[in-house]
């Protein structure tokens, strides 16, 4: 074991979230407690546990990982991630209560009624989730690699199997209290590392660690140089603020980390990008369906009101620890990315400036707050899914007249199957950064869910064949575009491939929407649907 | 009037869906538009600075972003920006609630 302190502190963090899971189980007796804890959570408990369910392996390792490689042009990721509350809050959160009961899918069968529509929601949810989940595998793979020592393939299947325990040991309500409890170790664990690096490397100024930025050029850009450099006194290696002068001193003009423009390709990828990420929360059914554990519309926004103000310090504090793990870590991300390791470079930058700040203790508490990210994240996807599986699918179509305890078994073992999947996806994925891989489910999310939801809410010329047209348009475009983007093909029937599959995904989903619902009739119970939805 | 209803199932759909709802008479589309209006112009406030800020820091307006103000690019004043004007958005809108 390559780090027993700080394993150990690991340890005792899963070991109290299972604890919080056995101690929750008197709590769950039906299923209506299993998928929502029985609508009994606390707008302030559920704006925390929104917050750890949406911080996963993305917003803790990916984005200030991706902001030391490359500089400004990262922390994009983290404002659209910020961005996508405020749509939610403002557009969905309210009529989304009101309207639906334990699943998006019951929304829209709410409206439009039909076992097609359950199918269709349960075949996207689960998409979407298998999908996020492959990110959240791949970090905690990576992170027991760092802690442990052992080979990836054995890392990644443990840390599945711990996310699908979880669900086993678990409904709704433990879910809650695991993911507020590791919201808040989530934020403290950023805060911390603001502040240790603060005061320990830049003099507890935090604006010196921006203008140290400026004087820096992003690793990405420096090791393309760094065969040109001249090589260091004999016996002697550059520390990191030397190699940081000496590249920027020989290369003046190289961009430095707070210059825009400079990883993004174009305005047409960055468009998608902030489209994808702007819509996507309004079709991530892990996130839809915690509004549908407090008692009404009203309590649904104020506890987003608490998750929006602490995302906003969050992804903040993100852009100062990144800038300080560049400066601070600078030539041991220059050795990772020559050893073509960028994707290690980008997720473990984050547990590696721990261990720089404050040995294995702080290791250690940045280990729980990473893992406690994923398994929040990874508990909460697993729940929606196996929700949407036993409550649209199992119990509404193939068996109305199954008992609870069937129910929760099914739900119980499509967890484990499709955690099977993720992991499988997560070999083939392992190099990617988590943060990128988060940001291609929020383009798939807003080309299917985020559009047919919102329609749904508000217009009442929507169909029912409209939302069929649109689910399905939306995935098909999504997904090629997402899996023409991670095979590296570079256009689908002549059009441009693009970072994030939004843009085509939104136009198309969006398109097939309108089109289809003015050709056809069924409105479905559209005035009951729009007086129950907008009844506060 | 908030009243228990059942909503009878469609044709094809084994089972009826059971809701908390208000009665359809209660349905005022009036206040429904208006609430929509208001979330509209809540979301332009908002994806307005979100998208401006987007965009400049693209390659084609990147010497917008790059504009130094007190020594440090646009780019960072603009990021920070979409935060702040989310927390005023979002506090706007509770009161639009509160006031409903």
């Amino acid at each position: 074991m390559n780090n027993p302190i700080a394993f150990s502190i690991l340890a005792i963090s899963l070991i109290a979230v299972v604890y919080v899971s056995w101690w929750s189980k008197k709590y769950t007796s039906t299923t209506t407690d299993f998928y929502v804890a029985g609508g009994k959570i606390s707008p302030r408990l559920n704006g925390w546990a929104m917050f750890g369910d949406y911080c996963s392996a993305a917003s803790f390792l990916g984005v200030a990982g991706a902001i030391a490689l490359t500089g400004i042009d990262s922390w994009w990721v983290a404002i659209g991630f910020f961005g996508a509350w405020i749509f939610v809050l403002v557009i969905l959160a309210g009529p989304l209560k009101s309207s639906g009961k334990f699943t998006v899918g019951d929304v829209l069968v709410g409206r439009f009624g039909g076992n097609s529509l359950k199918f269709l929601a349960m075949l996207t949810t689960v998409v979407i989730g298998t999908l996020y989940l492959v990110p959240q595998i791949v970090g905690a793979g990576h992170l027991f690699q760092l802690l442990l020592g052992w080979d990836y393939m054995v890392t990644v299947f443990v840390s599945a199997t711990i996310m699908g325990l979880m669900v086993v040991l678990g409904g709704m309500m433990g879910t809650t209290y695991n993911q507020a409890i590791q919201g808040v170790i989530l934020l403290v664990a950023m805060l911390l590392l603001m502040v240790l690096s603060t005061i320990i490397y830049f003099g507890g100024n935090p604006i010196a660690i921006i203008t140290q930025a400026m004087s820096t050029v992003p690793p990405t850009s420096a090791v393309r140089v760094m065969g040109q450099l001249p090589p260091p006194a004999e016996g002697t290696t550059y520390g990191a603020l030397a190699l940081a002068e000496a590249i920027r001193n020989g290369f003046q003009n190289l961009p430095n980390a707070l210059t825009p423009g400079v990883s993004v390709p174009n305005a047409l990828n960055q468009f998608s990008l902030v489209l994808g990420l702007l819509l996507g929360v309004a079709g991530l059914p892990h996130i839809l369906i915690r509004f549908y554990t407090v008692k009404d519309a009203k309590d649904a926004k104020k506890g987003a009101e608490l998750t929006i103000i602490g995302l906003a310090v969050f992804y903040i504090a993100v852009l100062f620890v990144g800038y300080a793990t560049m400066t601070i870590l600078y030539p041991y991300l220059i050795e990772m990315l020559q050893a073509g390791q960028r994707g290690r470079a980008t997720n473990m930058a984050i547990p590696l400036i721990g261990m720089e700040l404050g040995g294995e203790a702080v290791l250690g508490i940045i280990a729980a707050g990473a893992m406690a990210a994923m398994l929040s994240t990874s508990v909460g996807l697993l729940i929606s899914m196996s929700t949407s599986l036993s409550h649209d699918v199992y119990s509404g179509v193939l068996r109305p007249n199954s008992t609870d305890r069937e129910r929760v078994v099914f739900a119980k073992i499509g967890a484990a199957i499709l955690t099977g999947v993720a992991l499988v996806a997560s070999i083939w994925l392992k190099d990617q950064n988590v943060a990128i891989l988060v940001a291609m489910c929020f383009g798939i999310a807003s080309s299917t869910f985020a559009p047919v939801l919102i329609l749904a809410m508000w217009w009442k010329g929507l169909t029912k064949e409209g939302v069929i047209a649109g689910l399905v348009v939306g995935l098909v475009v999504s997904l090629t575009f997402t899996f023409a983007r991670f095979s590296n093909v570079p256009e689908v029937f002549g059009i441009t491939v693009l970072g994030n599959p939004a843009l085509y995904g939104v136009i198309s989903s969006v398109t097939a929407i309108v089109a289809v619902s003015l050709l056809t009739k069924n409105t479905g119970r559209v005035r009951e649907f729009m007086a129950l939805a907008h009844r506060n | 009037m908030t009243t228990e209803q059942t909503v009878q199932a469609p044709p094809g759909q084994k089972e009826a869906i059971h809701y908390s709802a208000v009665a359809v008479a209660d349905y005022d589309e009036a206040a429904t538009k208006r609430k929509l209006w208001t979330a509209i112009r809540l979301l332009v406030i908002f994806c307005v600075v979100y998208f401006v800020a987007a965009m400049i820091a693209t390659p084609e307006f990147k010497h917008i972003a790059n504009i130094q103000v007190f020594n440090i690019p646009l780019a960072f004043y603009t990021g920070i920006l979409v935060f702040v004007v989310g927390i005023i958005v979002t506090r706007m809108c509770l009161n639009q609630d509160q006031k409903g």
